[in-house]
Formats: C-alpha cells, structure tokens, sequence
C-alpha cells in the first residue's frame, strides 16, 4: 500500500495504476457523502463518478503540499452542492421505496412496527433534504465523515465561526423538522473522559 | 464562571461532538448536573442524532457499489479519447486558421503591389499635376498622401527645370 505521499505524486501525474488504488482508497468516502448529500443512491453513483473524473482533470494542478483527503472532500461537496442546485429545488429527491427497502427489519419485528421503522427514517433522510446544501454539507461531513469544525472549514474554505453558526443553524432546523419522529434519549452519564473531551 | 442555560444553547453542536475547549466542557456539564431543562434537551438533542446514526449503522453495513470504480475508469477512458480528439482537431483548426491567414495576406500583399505598378507606370505616363494640399489635409486624404509624396519625389527635378524655365524666360521678357 503507498504511502499518501506517493497516491499524491501518482494522482498528479495521472498514472491509472495508482489512480485505480486511490479511487478505492476513497470511494467510501465520495460515495456514501454524496449519498447523503444527495439522498438516493442514483444520484450518489452519479456525482462519484463525476467526482473522480473531476479529480482525474484537476489533478495534475494539485499542489505538492495537499492533504487528500480535504481536497477529495472539496470536491466532492462542491460537486454535490452543484448537482442539487441544478436539481429542481422543491422536487423531493427521496424515493422511499427506492432508499429504505433494505433498511433495518430486526428479527422478531412485526410488520407495523417495521412499516413505522421505515417512515421514520424516510422522515430522517426528508429532515436532511430540508437543509439547505450548505446546512447539510457541514451536518453531512461533522455527523456522519466524522471531520472536526476546523477541518469543516478548511474544506469548504470558510472561517471557523461561519462553520459553527451553520452547524448551530443546522441543528435547530433538524430538531424543528424532525420534533414528531425524535424519541427522547435515556439520560446518559458523562464519564470524565467525555468531560474533558 | 457559571454557564447559564443561554450559554448552552450557542454551545449544542460542540458539547455533543466534544469540540468545545476543556473549560467550557466542564462548566457545560456543571450546568447540565443542575439543570433539569437542559438535561431534558439534552436528550432530546441525543435521540435525533441516533435516528441520523440509524442511517449510518445501514449504511456502513454496505460498501459503495462495485460498479462505480468500473464506471470510473470507463468515463476516464472516454474523457481521454474525447480530448485527444479535441486536440487534434484544434491542431487542425490551428493549421487551417494559419494557411488562410497566410493566404489572405499574400492575397493583399499581391494586390497592393500591382496597384502600385499600375499607379507608378500610370504617372510616368502622364503629366504630373501639382496639387495645392497641405501636410494636415494629407493626413485625412490617403490619396493627397499618395500623390504629394509622389510630387515630392518626381517633381524634384521638374521643379528645377521649371525654375530654369523661368529664369530663362525673364531675360526675354526683359529683352522685350
């Protein structure tokens, strides 16, 4: 396996070999933030493949100094960002049938409880749709590709406060939407690890 | 320093994601310890990322579709082939754009000295006929330009010999 060094060397100067392993160093990656992003699994597969091809064409303008893995994350929300801009604002994306027909059905679960299962998250993936893209963009790479605030900002090139506000703004938009679906967490007791972070 | 519940709600994001600076974690859960109200959000706040977690738990038992590093390197493959393409009928262009270039400017070149023959064994032909314009009026008239140099240039000796003529024509006038 190369080092990052290398993948970058070897991006840049568009070897396929090297390419192919970078494309499945980081497909998980481009591919279930698109999902997120762009709610189904179509239009997942779609901007990914973009994605490449766009790292594909940039890539021999790379700087030598580039973490890859902010850059690919640039890209990909800024391509993700762009598709559901020229996407019909208003046309809800989710397909339900399409999304969650391999969602979880625990065994044991009778089929009522199964169908709520499967309307909450269906109101979950709505609840995202109704952030805008840089709402969700951030929820998207905090929650769900686990980056810090400050790696937020260094990806999407935006100062740390803005980064924080929109994540704020993103959270209360979330909690606005999804007050029917939201079960209350039993109280949790925060060990000293937590406490200091 | 005591966190009221105001300094919590500007705090959520952070405390749950624990990005929130060691002192202000602290004085987070000091507060949440005495609070009832924010504890309850608290857990309001909890159980609406476990539902996104949902979601994630269903998501992390796939991996991205084998289908999409095919489809890369597919699209790779045309992209290539297509600027090739692009490259070469640029070149084309290129030439083609240069031969007209080319073509055009010896079109002219050709045509402006043949008028300039034309022009020249015309006047050697014929008399030449001074004109009274001036630098300024030359400027605006390219045809003023033409034959004022041209005066210049061919009348030269013409003016000597008018000179001669008329010094030689004095004296007969005198003489009458």
């Amino acid at each position: 396996m190369r080092s990052e060094q290398d993948l970058v060397e070897g991006v840049k100067q568009q070897d396929p070999g090297i390419f192919e392993e970078f494309v499945r160093r980081y497909q998980q990656r481009v591919y279930f933030t698109s999902l997120r992003m762009m709610g189904k699994r179509e239009d997942a597969l779609d901007a990914a493949q973009d994605i490449f091809l766009k790292i594909w064409k940039y890539a021999p303008k790379l700087q030598d100094a580039v973490v890859l893995e902010r850059w690919v994350y640039r890209v990909t929300i800024n391509a993700c960002i762009d598709r559901l801009r020229s996407r019909n604002v208003h046309e809800s994306h989710l397909n339900k049938n399409n999304v969650l027909m391999f969602s979880l059905a625990e065994p044991g679960m009778n089929p009522r409880d199964y169908a709520r299962r499967l309307e909450d998250l269906g109101n979950v993936r709505e609840a995202l749709d109704g952030l805008t893209e840089r709402q969700r963009a951030i929820f998207v790479l905090r929650h769900f590709q686990n980056l810090k605030i400050k790696e937020i900002a260094e990806v999407m090139s935006m100062p740390l406060g803005t980064v924080k506000a929109t994540l704020h703004q993103a959270f209360y938009k979330l909690k606005e939407l999804l007050s029917d679906v939201v079960v209350e967490q039993p109280e949790r007791k925060i060990d000293d690890t937590e406490q200091t972070g | 320093m005591r966190f009221k519940c105001d300094d919590l709600k500007e705090r959520w994001p952070e405390y749950i994601y624990r990005e929130l600076p060691e002192h202000e974690q602290s004085l987070f859960v000091h507060h949440l310890d005495e609070c009832e109200d924010c504890r309850a959000e608290e857990r309001q706040w909890r159980g609406m990322l476990s539902e996104f977690d949902s979601i994630v738990l269903f998501d992390d038992s796939m991996e991205a579709p084998t289908e999409l590093l095919y489809r890369v390197k597919r699209q790779i493959r045309f992209y290539e082939e297509w600027s090739k393409k692009q490259k070469q009928s640029m070149r084309k262009w290129i030439i083609g754009a240069a031969a007209a270039c080319a073509l055009i400017i010896f079109g002219l070149w050709g045509a402006y000295q043949n008028q300039l023959d034309a022009r020249l064994s015309a006047k050697e032909n014929s008399t030449f006929q001074p004109i009274k314009a001036s630098i300024i009026d030359s400027i605006y008239d390219p045809d003023i330009v033409i034959q004022y140099h041209e005066h210049e240039i061919l009348q030269k000796p013409k003016k000597v010999d008018a000179s001669v003529d008329e010094k030689e024509k004095e004296p007969t006038e005198e003489n009458k």
